[in-house]
């Protein structure tokens, strides 16, 4: 079954970090492993779907960096939290379901971040819709970045596979998938 | 055809009203082939149409549908209910809450291709309502119109309910209308529609994706999860592993138990090669369309559904192909190789696309003449590919490149889809992504890990539960632990005493068979005895009947014999005759002479009639033994008639063993008819297991040829081997046993004859003991007649007797393996080939046993080695060595003879191998006379250089006995010792106590009434004494009168047992020569005893509870029972100055202890003391002086009335001697009277009347006159 919107909007209320992810070294090296295999080029637009209150964002690569998310309340706090960073200035949140996103955003990205969404708690059955969606946004040559817990994740998109790559993270196994469009 | 009905399309379906975003674009995909319409251009009838309906309208259609509806490009329709714009479903409390698209929402739709139509305002079921409100609902407000003008021309029914005169309003107004199941499929005003839910599959194609891996395990997880992540997921997965040595089927098969209604495994056991094992792989699926990836590559998660799509919609192409990307560490070499026009874009420096040319005609022309460009993975239609047959073997050219070829050749279309859909790796073979795959790999096994430690949580989870109520639990299980213990320990007991009850049992039944089965034996025995019995009867009383016929008749003629001579004496007497005879005077006075021939009658008329004939029989005197008859009676008895034939084959069904006998038969010149009479036996026997092994050593008659092949011809067990050159007969018969395979060998000689019931004998022998390696019959003679006479009946297995004569000879039967394992018999031994054979068989086996009847009959004739010793001398000296070599193989060596006077009979002489002492121990009292000259006779004839004398003086008080004892001691004061034991006389206490001042080795037991003959009987008794098998020696001793007074003891003649042959002369040869060998007894008298000190040991001695009778017999049974045999020398002679008439039953109370003493040992010994193993059970117990065949109850009965009979019978003939003669007299003495009647006398006496009477009228007519 779906999550709620108001059950995630509970816990960013109640924690400014509900899954631990700033103190939890497995996080550290999750971002870490998700920076580095993205390729090596210059990227323009960059968007982050589902970027909670900003754990990868923050990290990404590129000029202009978007990170979106269902919860307003992770929103908020993505965007406290990106205030003292160096490159805020490149950093902008916004609040939208990813199914929202083809119609409130009109711009195509170099890079799509997607990591910890596609789990049908979020998404339910819609993979189709959702590849639908993430085609409209991402450019041609555009590379997009999926990190998941393996077990919860079944998606594949219809894009060249550049890398898939499973690492060790808390008691489960993240896979990364980097694709090229 | 097919109007779909849909309400709400989400990213879940709670409730059946609703689809999911990735089913509902499923279906639509399902629906790529058909012509999807608005309802304006519906054509009912047309099988291709499909409309799109959706009712409400929700808010999820356009976030959710609509986006899908628009990639597929479908128009669709959306009946709108106004009242609800903007709302929600609140209304329906069962639904889960939806929000209702707003007017804006609803112009977004129309501009998405959805068209408007008309669900009434409020959703009522206007099936029920007037017609006025109806007509409210079915107006649709100006402001709704606006939003579509093309629409509003379309009504739906609420609830799809409708009637007519609603129909009729609705006709009124829309052009047509639609219901969900009241309607029909063709009314344009009432068409249903197909309410579609999560699971509702709308046909469209089917994919089977195979994935082909030859060790390519590295590699098949990436393969296997490319396919499992399409966007359109395959109908089917096959993973398809041609014999790979490394883990690929394990991938494989772990995958097909995570997905088994998706994936299946194929794994060719031999390595097929691509061509055959794809075409297997493709047979081994279903689907329309057919997707091969090798395992080391990708499919695009869009490659299945963009390839089926094209085959979707344009089913002219039988082949969607695709642009591949190449990547691994050599594809930019690759892509080098491709022509520059082919070459397309190149991503991230990693993956460098080919775009291979559109299939216009020009490449059409392309690919059949010059090259491909169609990747092997390309989809293609299965339709096709069955059509030109799959893949072909060709060696110039790739199988896929022919399989494309074809199918365009075929008139098939092809088709390219310019996406990289395909991921094709190029690498060296050794060099793969070890750390991505294998990672891939690990994740399965993690998986599989995973599942089987949640499972394990279960159990652990079950396992807490369950541990309370175990405690308490265990508490009751301590209790029920005890219980359970002491039960345990009462069930112990009782099983054990089952088992012992089981055993018992199971014995006890083994047993009741084979008494059951000897019973039916006996009975059909006593049942031919009986009927036996009955005709003989019969006979007589026929004989008798008869004889009084006969008695009758003779009566009646000797009256008419006597009417007749009363009538002769009359004529005689006559006047006339005297008359005649004083003519006869007168005629020879007067010189008359007469041509009458006239015979005197002459004076012997007959004597009278014998006092004899008209006598009643009388009893038969004192009978006298008559061996011939007593064989004849006894083979009435003991033949089995037709009926105990048949009885007998009835019982062979109920034995457990029925092995098949070799009938070894070898062939030299046999008398043909005899030779047939032989094999006829063998094919009469009742048991049928049998094949007849047959050798002919190249019989020099060739008839004998033709006899045997015209057996074998008739029955195939009869198997005949034709010697090509004369061998003799060990080698004949080897021949005939190398064609034997069964489980036992008969040996039959060719002119000899089996009785009927033989092999079956030997057969229930074998189901009684099983564990028999050798079965031996009694055998008699028969001779060229068919006459049977001479039965010998043979004691048990006797090993020495064995080696004095070959007596167990006919019927042999042996186990074959043995015979295999001494390697037959041996070749010069001919004539005693099997006597030779024996004796090493019986080295090998001690499972020997013996069958009391006659089952053999060996022809005496002429030529045959029965009849005599000189028919075939060699045998004899072949005989000798074959005991020779026995003893030497036994390691008892010793010298063999044979026996003067006596062929084939032996005698053994051992070798000494120490002269140990012998302590000769006399009980003595008084009897002086015969003491000393015991002693006398010991002391100067042995020749045996180390015995001692013991004498047990039991009190004796005469002077003389003192003084001879005196006198030996002085003479001999080393070798001879008295001891002086006064008890009441106890013979066994006696040399019990002889034994216990003995020192020798061997203790000799000696009456002090014998006297010693042979100078040599110590040397002969010790012979055997050493031999650690032998127990008890004896010897022959004589009466002083120069008749046998033992030759060893018979058990149970009188009861116990005595001496065989007694009296007869000391010269005598016995029953078959018996008194001339050397046999085994089962006793032999202590008045001349030998035996080893530890024999005596073994036995415990003499039995101190038999003072005077059977104390030796009774000893030897002891030793029988340790394990030894006793034995009797011939050779070992002494007298025993015993009286003849001597008795132990001389008073009454010795008679008294006497019949104590049987008593006594019967009771301990019966059942060897009823059957002496080594004597026959058909020999009698009641005469001591000769062998006769025993006599039973029925026989006395049968030999009264067969000597009745042969009374009758000779009576009868006399009776009939005396008719005939009585007749003959008769028939003489009418012959006389009739001559005499015809006679010319007789006339002129009449004449001679008539003139008297002439005369004797005339005178009284002178008389008168007068």
């Amino acid at each position: 079954m779906l999550q709620p919107l108001e059950e995630l909007e509970n816990f960013y209320q109640q924690e400014e970090d509900p899954w631990s992810y700033e103190t939890t070294p497995d996080d550290a090296k999750r971002r870490s492993i998700i920076v580095s295999e993205i390729p090596e080029r210059s990227y323009g637009k960059v968007l982050d779907i589902g970027c909670g209150h900003g754990f990868v964002t923050r990290e990404l690569p590129g000029e202009d960096i978007l990170g979106v998310d269902i919860s307003n309340n992770a929103i908020q706090q993505a965007m406290k939290l990106s205030v003292h960073q160096s490159k805020a200035k490149r950093l902008r949140f916004l609040n939208a379901s990813i199914f929202e996103l083809d119609a409130v955003l009109s711009e195509t990205y170099d890079l799509v971040v997607i990591t910890g969404v596609l789990y049908s708690q979020y998404i339910g059955e819609s993979k189709t819709l959702v590849r639908q969606i993430v085609d409209k946004l991402l450019n041609s040559n555009g590379v997009l970045v999926c990190s998941h817990i393996n077990d919860w994740y079944s998606m594949r998109f219809p894009y060249l596979l550049l890398e898939s790559y499973f690492f060790e993270y808390r008691e489960y196994t993240q896979r990364l998938e980097v694709y090229v469009k | 055809m097919t109007i779909l009905m849909y309400h709400k399309v989400d990213l879940v379906n709670p409730t059946m009203w609703w689809v999911t975003v990735d089913q509902f674009y499923r279906q639509m995909r399902e629906l790529r082939g058909k012509q999807v319409v608005y309802l304006d251009d519906y054509e009912p009838r047309n099988p291709n149409q499909v409309v799109i309906t959706f009712d409400g309208i929700y808010k999820n259609i356009l976030q959710y549908a609509a986006p899908i509806l628009q990639e597929f490009n479908y128009p669709f329709e959306l009946f709108l209910s106004s009242d609800f714009i903007g709302g929600n479903n609140e209304f329906d409390a069962v639904e889960p809450l939806a929000d209702f698209a707003d007017l804006a929402e609803l112009k977004k739709l129309t501009a998405m291709n959805g068209r408007l139509q008309w669900h009434t305002r409020s959703h009522r079921d206007l099936s029920n309502e007037i017609a006025a409100e109806i007509e409210i609902e079915l107006q649709v407000p100006e402001e709704i119109r606006q939003l579509d003008f093309s629409g509003f021309k379309w009504f739906a029914y609420p609830y799809g309910n409708f009637n007519s005169d609603l129909l009729q309003q609705v006709k009124n107004k829309f052009i047509g209308a639609v219901s969900c199941h009241q309607g029909n499929d063709i009314d344009r005003h009432c068409l249903n529609r197909l309410t579609v839910t999560n699971d509702t599959k709308l046909g469209g194609s089917t994919i089977a994706a195979v994935i082909t891996s030859y060790n390519y395990g590295a590699f098949l997880t990436e393969a296997i999860e490319s396919v499992l992540r399409q966007t359109r997921l395959p109908d089917e997965i096959l993973i398809s592993d041609d014999a790979s040595t490394d883990d690929t089927y394990e991938i494989a098969t772990l995958y097909q138990e995570k997905y088994p209604d998706l994936i299946k495994v194929n794994r060719n056991e031999e390595n097929l090669g691509i061509v055959n094992h794809f075409n297997k792989a493709v047979k081994l699926t279903n689907a329309d369309y057919v997707a091969i990836l090798g395992a080391d590559n990708r499919f695009r998660s869009d490659y299945l559904d963009k390839t089926s799509e094209i085959l979707d919609l344009e089913p002219e192409v039988a082949i969607a192909y695709t642009d591949f990307a190449l990547f691994g560490n050599r594809a930019h070499l690759v892509f080098q190789d491709f022509p520059q026009e082919w070459r397309g874009e190149i991503k991230l420096d990693r993956f460098f696309i080919v775009n291979f040319p559109n299939f216009d005609e020009v490449h059409r022309q392309y690919l059949l003449e010059t090259g491909n460009f169609i990747h092997g993975s390309s989809m293609f239609r299965r339709k096709a590919f069955m059509e030109v047959g799959g893949y072909v073997s060709k060696s110039e050219q790739p199988e896929d490149y022919g399989l494309f070829q074809r199918i365009v050749k075929a008139g098939w279309q092809a088709k390219r889809s310019p996406l990289p859909l395909l991921e094709y790796r190029q690498h060296s073979k050794y060099q793969a992504n070890i750390q991505l795959t294998s990672y891939g790999a690990l994740q399965l096994y993690k998986g599989q890990v995973r599942d089987y430690q949640a499972q394990i949580q279960g159990y652990q989870a079950q396992i807490s539960q369950y541990g309370l109520a175990q405690e308490q639990l265990q508490k009751e299980l301590a209790q029920s632990q005890t219980e359970l213990t002491n039960a345990q320990i009462e069930r112990q007991r009782t099983q054990a005493y089952v088992q012992q009850v089981c055993a018992e049992f199971d014995q006890l039944q083994t047993d009741s068979h084979h008494l059951r089965v000897n019973l039916s034996a006996v009975h059909a025995e006593l049942h031919a005895v009986r009927a036996s019995v009955a005709d003989s009867h019969e006979q007589v009383r026929r004989k008798q009947t008869k004889i009084e016929e006969l008695r009758t008749k003779i009566q009646r003629l000797r009256v008419e014999l006597e009417r007749t001579q009363t009538r002769l004496i009359a004529v005689e007497s006559s006047k006339f005759w005297k008359l005649r005879k004083a003519w006869f005077k007168l005629k020879r006075l007067f010189g008359v002479r007469e041509n009458d021939a006239f015979e005197a009658p002459t004076d012997s008329l007959g004597s009278a009639p014998s006092q004899e004939v008209s006598a009643p029989p009388q009893p038969p005197a004192a009978r006298s033994y008559n061996p011939t008859l007593a064989y004849e009676l006894w083979m009435q008895q003991h033949t089995p008639t037709a009926v105990d034939l048949q009885d007998m084959a009835n019982l062979i069904k109920i034995f457990a063993k029925q092995p098949r006998v070799s009938v070894v038969m070898p062939v030299y010149n046999p008398t043909i008819q005899f030779l047939r009479e032989a094999i006829e036996s063998v094919l009469a026997q009742v048991y049928s297991n049998w094949e007849l092994c047959i050798a002919d050593d190249a019989s020099l008659n060739p008839l004998v040829r033709e006899t045997l092949e015209e057996y074998a011809n008739q029955d195939e067990r009869i198997r005949v081997v034709f010697r090509t050159e004369n061998g003799h007969i060990s080698r004949a018969s080897n021949s005939a046993l190398e064609v034997a395979t069964g489980e036992f060998i008969a040996l039959l000689d060719h002119d000899d004859v089996l009785a009927p019931e033989a092999l079956y004998e030997m057969v229930l022998m074998l189901n009684k003991h099983p564990e028999a390696d050798m079965i031996y019959s009694d055998e008699d003679k028969i001779d060229a007649e068919n006459r049977r006479k001479f039965p010998f009946f043979k004691p048990d297995w006797c090993p020495d007797s064995f080696l004095s004569r070959m007596y167990t000879c006919h019927l042999g039967f042996y186990r074959r393996s043995l015979i295999t394992e001494i390697g037959g018999f041996r070749v010069g031994f001919e004539g005693s080939q099997d006597y030779d054979l024996v004796l090493r068989l019986t080295e090998k086996t001690n499972q020997i046993f013996h069958i009391p009847k006659i089952l053999y009959h060996w022809r005496i004739h002429e030529h045959s080695a029965s009849s005599g010793a000189v028919a075939k001398p060699y045998a004899y000296e072949a005989g000798q060595r074959a005991i020779a070599e026995a003893l030497e193989r036994r390691g008892e060596p010793g010298q063999v003879t044979e026996i003067a006077q006596h062929r084939g009979h032996y005698i053994v002489r051992y070798d000494i191998k120490t002269h140990d002492l012998v302590s000769i121990i006399i009980p003595t009292r008084d009897l002086g006379r015969f003491l000393n000259q015991c002693l006398e006779s010991i002391f100067e004839n042995s020749t045996y250089p180390n015995y001692e004398v013991i004498l047990v003086d039991n009190g004796s008080t005469e002077p003389y006995t003192e003084k001879v004892i005196s006198d030996w001691l002085n003479r001999e004061p080393n070798r001879f010792r008295c001891y002086s034991y006064g008890i009441p006389f106890n013979y066994s206490k006696l040399n019990n106590y002889g034994v216990s001042k003995a020192s020798g080795k061997y203790l000799l037991f000696l009456n002090n009434d014998t006297e010693v003959i042979a100078p040599d009987w110590i040397e002969a008794m010790v012979e055997h004494s050493q031999r650690s098998s032998i127990g008890a020696v004896g010897a022959r001793l004589l009466y002083s009168d120069n008749t046998i007074q033992h030759a060893g003891v018979i058990l149970g003649i009188g009861g116990v047992g005595g001496h065989l042959h007694k009296c007869l002369d000391a010269n005598a040869t016995g029953h078959f020569d018996r008194l001339v060998d050397t046999l085994n007894y089962s006793a032999v008298t202590a008045a001349c005893l030998m035996c080893r000190r530890e024999v005596f040991e073994a036995a415990g001695g003499f039995n101190e509870d038999l003072a005077v009778a059977f104390n030796d017999v009774e000893f030897c049974l002891k030793i029988l029972r340790a394990g030894f045999r006793n034995i009797c020398l011939p050779h070992a002679k002494l007298y025993h100055h015993e009286s003849k008439s001597r008795g132990y039953e001389d008073t009454p109370e010795k008679k008294l202890r006497f019949n104590g003493e049987i008593a006594y040992i019967r009771d301990r010994w019966s059942s060897i003391l009823d059957h002496d193993p080594c004597y026959s059970p058909h020999l009698s117990l009641k005469h001591e002086e000769e062998c006769r065949i025993r006599e039973t109850e029925e026989s006395q009965v049968q030999l009264e009335l067969t000597i009745q009979l042969r009374q009758s019978k000779n009576t009868l003939k006399r009776v009939r001697d005396r008719l005939n003669t009585t007749q003959e007299q008769l028939e003489q003495v009418q012959g006389k009277v009739a001559a005499m009647e015809t006679s010319k006398f007789w006339k002129i006496r009449q004449q001679w009347f008539q003139i008297k009477q002439v005369l004797r009228l005339s005178s009284s007519v002178k008389e008168r006159e007068l």
